[in-house]
């Protein structure tokens, strides 16, 4: 708890020197936040470079509306949010403009070549089940259970009720578990010896 | 508690989440329920996986590009707001106020006559001839002449055209008065009956750039003063 106040005491500090034209203190804000949104950007996304544009436009979304930030409020939530929005805003384009080509096809077969892979990839399966499961379920598992934060700011983050931030959290277990079902009982079968690896046999 | 109810939860049993008494509830079910150990440890496991999970990171210049960027923003900014002049509205107050005021003035010229630019064009004083087999000058030149002049020069206070007129009728005048008074010009009595005294005609000129009224009455002896001529 205290290292979260103190990260908040750090971001303002940071904040009130940027809106005094501190370049300087812009950098080491980009530095602190720039990976943790690049996390949750890649995973909403599913593409490294449209996730690095839109973090781009949101430091760039910080900046412009440096003076407008209310210091009463959470930096982390109010960068976050703006980061979300942009993401949302982005998905939103690429529903509208549909194409389908040889990288999506080439998309699907890495899925299905990582099903088939040892249970010992547990985290590529992890992320491939997670891209299965619908986006408010998927923003709710990302931002409380990978990036570990408060139900709290996930709530204001993404603009819902606690309750409601609670149940989509424990929605998207449930079905990450289903999902990943058979893996991780090959992968406990397997730890406990009951279970050898075809390539002993 | 049963099987399914503690099933719900265990998500959040794992994590630390429940109530101190729902907590207690959930781990006596544990104590009792194989099934439930399992998927407990599944559960577990998985959270477990989470923190393996990779790390994305943006590429090594993206601060760069970023201050390039916002740079790039702040100098068009400012250009736009420093260096671009402010836009006057074709049909606004900012260009119609001094379109009027020009129209106004160019009616003002005109209607005053142009400053009299176009008129009393700089003509010579012709000679005519009378018939006699000599010449006298010509009346027309009277309109040019000191004693009308008083009219024109009160209406044009600048009119430097006027003024050369003036002057040149001047210098004539003095001319025919020298010649009226040299006994060999023989036409003198013709310039003397033409009609019109060159001399002791009172000429009012008013200068551009002094206010004052200046009577000076030329004669063939030079000019008199005002008290002089009275």
């Amino acid at each position: 708890m205290k290292a979260k106040e103190s990260e908040k005491q750090i971001d303002y500090d940071l904040m009130k020197r940027i809106q005094g034209g501190d370049m300087v203190a812009f950098n080491k804000i980009v530095d602190r936040y720039k990976d943790r949104l690049m996390n949750i950007i890649v995973r909403m996304l599913r593409s490294s470079e449209e996730a690095e544009d839109v973090v781009q436009e949101t430091f760039c979304r910080v900046y412009q509306h440096r003076d407008s930030f209310d210091f009463r409020h959470c930096f982390s939530t109010w960068i976050y949010t703006i980061a979300l929005n942009l993401a949302r805003n982005e998905l939103r384009k690429r529903k509208r403009f549909k194409f389908t080509d040889i990288f999506d096809m080439q998309g699907k077969e890495s899925e299905i070549a990582v099903e088939m892979e040892l249970p010992s990839n547990l985290p590529k399966a992890i992320e491939a089940a997670l891209k299965t499961i619908p986006e408010k379920y998927q923003m709710a598992f990302v931002l409380r259970d990978i990036q570990e934060l408060p139900y709290e700011e996930v709530a204001k983050i993404m603009n819902i009720p606690l309750g409601t931030v609670k149940s989509r959290v424990n929605r998207a277990r449930a079905m990450l578990r289903e999902k990943l079902r058979p893996r991780m009982e090959e992968y406990n079968a397997l730890s406990k010896g009951t279970l050898l690896p075809v390539s002993l046999l | 508690m049963r099987c399914r109810k503690v099933r719900s939860c265990l998500s959040a049993y794992c994590r630390d989440e429940l109530s101190a008494g729902r907590q207690a509830s959930v781990k006596e079910h544990l104590d009792r329920c194989a099934g439930c150990r399992r998927e407990e440890a599944v559960f577990r496991e998985l959270n477990g996986s989470l923190n393996t999970l990779p790390e994305y990171h943006v590429s090594d210049d993206f601060n760069t590009r970023l201050l390039n960027r916002i740079a790039q923003e702040r100098f068009k900014e400012t250009r736009s707001r420093a260096y671009l002049p402010k836009r006057v509205p074709i049909f606004g107050w900012g260009r119609l106020i001094p379109a009027m005021a020009t129209a106004c003035l160019v009616l003002a010229f005109v209607f005053s006559g142009g400053l009299g630019i176009l008129d009393n064009q700089d003509q010579p004083p012709t000679y005519a001839n009378n018939g006699q087999g000599g010449e006298y000058l010509d009346d027309r030149y009277k309109d040019v002449q000191p004693d009308q002049t008083h009219v024109l020069i009160q209406h044009s206070q600048s009119n430097w055209v006027f003024q050369k007129q003036v002057a040149k009728a001047n210098r004539i005048r003095n001319l025919m008065n020298q010649l009226a008074s040299q006994s060999s010009f023989g036409n003198t009595a013709q310039l003397a009956g033409s009609g019109y005294n060159y001399s002791n005609r009172p000429l009012i000129m008013r200068l551009p750039f002094d206010r004052r009224t200046i009577n000076s009455t030329y004669t063939t002896q030079g000019v008199m003063t005002a008290e002089e001529a009275r």
